[in-house]
């Protein structure tokens, strides 16, 4: 089962993000209410799939789009799905254009991760996780 | 803030759409929401009216961008809104008002958490 990290300063979105993300078939390995904190957990745990917020509160001098860099430079084959609260286009393309594999926008159910299940199927068709 | 208090109180607190989609996610997913925020969101409210109490902007900032997100959840559009408008005066550092939008914000908290407990 691959594993997933789910760094997202919400509670709410963490449990809704971890129903989806178990339905998928994905094992969460870890949480994070930061981008610093996600980060770390990143490095240590080099999961499968991130999903990560775009609009937490900084802390430890860390954007979240920093820490995404971070990654896509780090581990580039691990998914990253982004998740925000509001729709900017801008900021969609930005993550996009360097590599998320889906922008989710909040708030999310079913329909909004099947995008996330159809890209990573394309990307292993044998299976979903 | 002018919300117009008169017409807006008499909107349903949380969306019912998404109120049904969490219901029919199934894993007992939406009652452990709802516990959740009948924890979490007097927490965080207390955390905020702290921080406006000591005039700490960032911490205004963090704490009502938490209650956004707690809002948001639930489609609770109004106490979104709030939230939101304190999360702006602490980002700029402009607290003068914030304590009438939190009074708001703090009965709007108490209406979503009934329209919640009535699922029950």
């Amino acid at each position: 089962m691959a594993s997933a990290l789910i760094i997202d300063d919400s509670p709410f979105a963490r449990r809704l993000i971890r129903h989806q993300l178990t339905k998928l078939g994905f094992e969460i390995a870890g949480e994070a209410e930061t981008a610093a904190q996600g980060l770390r957990l990143f490095r240590r745990l080099k999961p499968a799939l991130v999903t990560l917020d775009v609009l937490m509160p900084e802390r430890e001098g860390i954007s979240s789009l920093e820490a995404f860099r971070a990654m896509r430079h780090e581990i580039p084959e691990a998914a990253v799905v982004v998740v925000s609260a509001v729709p900017f286009e801008k900021t969609r393309e930005t993550f996009l254009s360097e590599g998320a594999l889906a922008y989710v926008v909040k708030p999310f159910g079913q329909l909004s991760f099947e995008q996330v299940r159809q890209k990573l199927q394309r990307m292993s068709p044998h299976s979903t996780a | 803030m002018d919300l117009d208090s008169r017409d807006q109180t008499k909107s349903i607190a949380i969306d019912r759409e998404i109120i049904e989609q969490l219901r029919e996610e199934g894993d007992n997913l939406l009652n452990e929401l709802v516990e959740m925020f009948i924890g979490e969101a007097p927490r965080q409210m207390e955390a905020l009216a702290l921080a406006l109490g000591k005039g700490d902007a960032a911490a205004v900032r963090l704490a009502a961008h938490t209650l956004k997100g707690t809002a948001a959840s639930f489609g609770a559009q109004r106490m979104q809104t709030l939230a939101k408008a304190i999360e702006d005066k602490g980002r700029d550092g402009e607290l003068d008002g914030a304590s009438a939008t939190l009074a708001e914000l703090r009965a709007e908290c108490e209406r979503v958490r009934e329209a919640l407990e009535r699922l029950r």
